[in-house]
């Protein structure tokens, strides 16, 4: 039986947001933004600031009301009045505390907030994050990644299914990032947490999402499976030689399609070049103009990014 | 009924712990000191009794409790929000309307507390002053109508919790109440005292006695500030 509800629960979105508008005046924040993440199921929501991460977030979480659409988490519909749903969901924004308490005493206040009965579950989080040394100290001197930790303890002390996070990373040195990544991953695969977090960095979410959302101009405008991301990304073909004038002849004689870049070697994005290389090496070498510089390059997150939002690097 | 005390025993903590609250407590036994030495100082030699001390004393102290109780409201409500653990909270499996009545009642006792404790030093400085006619009935019957004076200005205190919330923050309610408390003197000096929210309780001090009208305003003054903020809290967008 127990086997039997786990299996209908992984058919069900965790987290549902159909059609939803959200408009501020006239400002149109989110237009008709649809999207479902899967029980387990890690997901990087990714945008530029201003694209309408966090107006997602606050509406998935009740506190603002939607223009039209629907929300729903763990099949109950959010709205403000519905806080029994908060039981089973965990929220981060920005390590938030009260100053003047400890570690211990705000993890006290969330605990009872909670609803969690268990005082044990307050040092078991501790444990988890690493907190023990600073359990006594006031949260207001607590160092930028242990303040983040204590956020991450408040929001996960009751064992949330579904955890919601805004920009976690923000601030953290790359030790701190990859603990907090390895411990998101552990909860999503050992404990079938939900996670859902936004960042306006690929390169960080790529390394803990399963799955990514981009969201731009309050659209979601790709959805892509982590797994699948190294084909999205674009391949291109540099090539440099003694002389490009002759280079270009000889690729236009042959139909290739190129790009001069602004350092001076030749960009070509064509399959036949990309996947191929040698054969144009060769036809550069009979042509006597052999290549100085070869090299296939793969896109990086960053420009893979800028390209699905339309942009390209520095602001052109 | 456990979950609203637990929310209760969250806010009394976060109350408690923080410096703001012992702080309070520190001006406001500051200023009896300062105004009870004041009054006494003033006084010629045959008006040192306790009768002419006290009731000369809380009319200006009940006033000056005015901005506390104003303070401890706006505070309470909007130290969640400049420390942005208003987020926090709302994402919690607990009803905002326990929250709300949680945050109320920290609010009450404080002000209780606070309207108790200036009364208390005003009557140590008497002591210390060497006070003539005391007489327990009369310190008794002093103390109940300061104590009720006090209760009507944290009725109309309670405007001061939904600014705050409204303002997402604590300074505009200390500041709209710092003119009100000018503005007070101006319409008490033109005989509005009665009518005015924030003067009535002032002129229960003096006469033991509130008209009608008057009670039908403290009221609406001290339901507005409370609905409101249980409303606020309940349908308005949290950005």
């Amino acid at each position: 039986m127990h086997v039997f509800s786990k299996e209908k629960h992984s058919e069900t979105a965790a987290i549902q947001i159909k059609g939803l508008h959200k408009t501020f005046g006239d400002y149109k924040a989110l237009n008709n933004l649809s999207l479902e993440v899967k029980r387990g199921e890690i997901y990087g929501f990714l945008g530029l600031n201003g694209a309408g991460k966090t107006t997602t977030i606050k509406t998935l979480l009740g506190m603002l009301k939607p223009t039209a659409g629907e929300l729903y988490m763990l099949d109950e519909k959010v709205h403000a009045g519905n806080y029994k749903l908060w039981n089973k969901v965990g929220y981060l924004e920005e390590a938030t505390f009260y100053p003047d308490l400890t570690t211990i005493e705000n993890l006290d206040i969330a605990r009872r907030m909670q609803k969690v009965s268990d005082k044990e579950s307050i040092n078991q989080v501790i444990n988890k994050l690493g907190l023990e040394p600073y359990k006594n100290k006031k949260a207001k001197h607590l160092s930028l990644g242990n303040k983040q930790r204590l956020g991450l303890a408040k929001a996960i002390i009751h064992n949330p299914e579904i955890l919601i996070l805004d920009e976690p990373i923000n601030g953290l040195d790359p030790a701190g990032v990859a603990e907090i990544r390895n411990m998101l991953y552990d909860l999503a695969k050992n404990n079938d947490v939900t996670i859902f977090i936004s960042s306006h960095l690929l390169e960080e979410l790529s390394k803990v999402a399963t799955r990514i959302g981009i969201i731009h101009n309050g659209c979601l405008i790709k959805e892509i499976e982590m797994d699948n991301l190294e084909q999205s990304l674009q391949k291109s073909l540099v090539i440099d030689g003694h002389d490009t004038n002759a280079i270009k002849t000889v690729l236009k004689d042959h139909s290739y399609e190129f790009e001069e870049t602004k350092d001076g070697p030749l960009k070509l994005s064509d399959n036949r070049a990309v996947e191929s290389p040698e054969q144009l090496a060769e036809l550069l070498v009979t042509s006597n103009q052999p290549p100085t510089l070869l090299r296939v390059i793969t896109e990086d997150l960053e420009g893979y990014f800028l390209r699905t939002i339309g942009k390209v690097r520095g602001n052109q | 009924m456990m979950n609203i005390f637990s929310v209760l025993y969250c806010e009394i903590r976060k109350v408690c712990r923080s410096k703001v609250f012992w702080l309070v407590f520190l001006v406001f036994a500051l200023a009896p000191i300062m105004m009870g030495i004041g009054t006494i100082s003033s006084s010629g030699p045959n008006e040192s009794s306790w009768q002419m001390y006290l009731s000369q004393l809380l009319n200006s102290l009940s006033g000056l409790g005015l901005i506390g109780y104003t303070f401890s409201a706006a505070w309470v409500f909007g130290r969640e929000y400049t420390d942005n653990t208003i987020q926090d909270l709302l994402v919690k499996p607990v009803s905002r309307g326990n929250i709300v009545m949680s945050k109320m009642l920290v609010i009450l006792t404080w002000d209780i507390l606070l309207s108790i404790y200036m009364f208390a030093i005003a009557l140590s400085i008497g002591g210390f002053m060497g006070l003539t006619g005391w007489s327990s009935a009369l310190i008794m019957n002093i103390f109940i109508r300061f104590f009720i004076t006090s209760l009507l200005f944290i009725i109309v205190s309670t405007p001061g919790a939904f600014l705050a919330n409204v303002s997402k923050g604590y300074l505009a309610p200390i500041g709209l109440i710092l003119i009100i408390v000018i503005f007070s003197s101006v319409l008490a000096s033109m005989g509005f005292a009665s009518y005015f929210p924030w003067t009535i309780p002032s002129v229960f001090l003096g006469s033991g006695f509130l008209s009608f009208s008057s009670i039908l305003i403290l009221i609406s003054t001290g339901i507005a500030g409370i609905a409101g903020t249980f409303v606020w809290w309940r349908f308005a967008e949290q950005q």
